[in-house]
């Protein structure tokens, strides 16, 4: 017979067993209300969030066209980027760099894709070529913005290739 | 006869290296075929793409010295998966997943063998995700009533920061 203190062992070793699991798999992470509402009221819609270890490089919609912004999460500031939003640049695509020196990205311009590397600390806006024929959709730099890693369409199927970024010592 | 001959030879050989080693402006690194969506590591030496395992969008994660693909232990059950980011390491995978027709973010902690999901408010769907190198926020775009809002989230209490000086490879 089972008596009711064995009931009562019984279920708090269910209990424990269930917070830990719980605990595993189910972490909570915090959201930074006042961050996040700063992003809305002064980004508007965001697309293509690349985040840095300090900064946040992203597509924001201003009066229904894209325009490629980065900002400094310590001090809130959107960083000025001279050269890089030209009237006739439409971005798809981008990818910041650990140190948000170097922004990667892709843009239709004059009626064709073509994919550049804008260097903050210099003001330059490096045109990169693909070895492969394609049109370029998504990019991924890595940290030290010394590769890229681009997806492209070529012949209907989407194909990636690595692109190592000239000028990087 | 033969001199003349093995004068041509010679010349050729010479005009021909010499043709082949001009205009090389970025070297391909490597050539990846019907893979997307592709995230490099910070440290630029792992990529983690989005390959097609039977009929359904699956992430792998791949070492890019060695091209040997690394394993992941928990995502599989959480197929279509989309956008994946990788912190500096590739420690931390954050990937889109699903949970029935629920769509969810994942993030694997490989050093650790460590699942977690991150619950999202209701009705938030989201698109893009970004975790920054050290793993200490994480971005994720999300689409409600159509329009596209970005969340920033917090991960330094939960998680421990992906080191860049190589802790774990």
């Amino acid at each position: 017979m089972i008596n009711l203190k064995q009931i009562i062992y019984f279920k708090c070793v269910i209990l424990s067993f269930t917070f830990l699991l719980h605990g595993c798999y189910s972490l909570s992470f915090r959201q930074l209300y006042g961050l996040n509402s700063f992003l809305y009221k002064s980004f508007g819609s965001i697309d293509q969030p690349s985040l840095g270890v300090d900064f946040l490089g992203m597509l924001s919609n201003y009066n229904g066209r894209e325009k490629i912004a980065l900002l400094d999460l310590k001090t809130r500031r959107a960083l000025s980027l001279p050269g890089i939003n030209r009237f006739d640049f439409r971005p798809i695509s981008l990818s910041i760099s650990a140190d948000g020196n170097k922004i990667a990205f892709i843009t239709e311009v004059s009626d064709q894709i073509k994919l550049f590397v804008y260097t903050k600390k210099t003001g330059s806006l490096q045109p990169l070529y693909l070895s492969s024929k394609g049109i370029p959709q998504k990019l991924s730099m890595d940290g030290l913005g010394s590769l890229l890693a681009v997806e492209f369409v070529r012949e209907g199927r989407t194909l990636v290739d690595l692109v190592k970024i000239p000028g990087y010592l | 006869m033969i001199r003349s001959r093995l004068f041509f030879l010679i010349f050729s050989s010479i005009l021909l290296v010499s043709c082949t080693s001009n205009n090389k402006p970025i070297p391909r690194t490597s050539f990846l075929e019907s893979q997307a969506d592709p995230a490099l590591s910070g440290d630029g030496k792992k990529i983690a793409l989005i390959v097609n395992r039977n009929g359904k969008p699956s992430v792998q994660l791949k070492n890019l010295k060695t091209g040997k693909i690394l394993s992941l232990l928990h995502l599989s059950k959480y197929q279509p998966h989309s956008s994946p980011s990788l912190s500096w390491n590739g420690r931390y995978l954050a990937v889109i997943g699903h949970m029935g027709k629920r769509k969810m973010v994942i993030l694997e902690d490989r050093m650790k063998r460590r699942m977690h999901k991150l619950s999202i408010p209701q009705g938030l769907i989201p698109i893009r995700i970004s975790l920054s190198p050290h793993a200490r926020k994480l971005a994720i775009q999300s689409r409600y009533s159509d329009e596209d809002k970005l969340y920033i989230y917090d991960l330094s209490n939960t998680l421990e920061a992906d080191s860049s000086f190589g802790l774990y490879r």
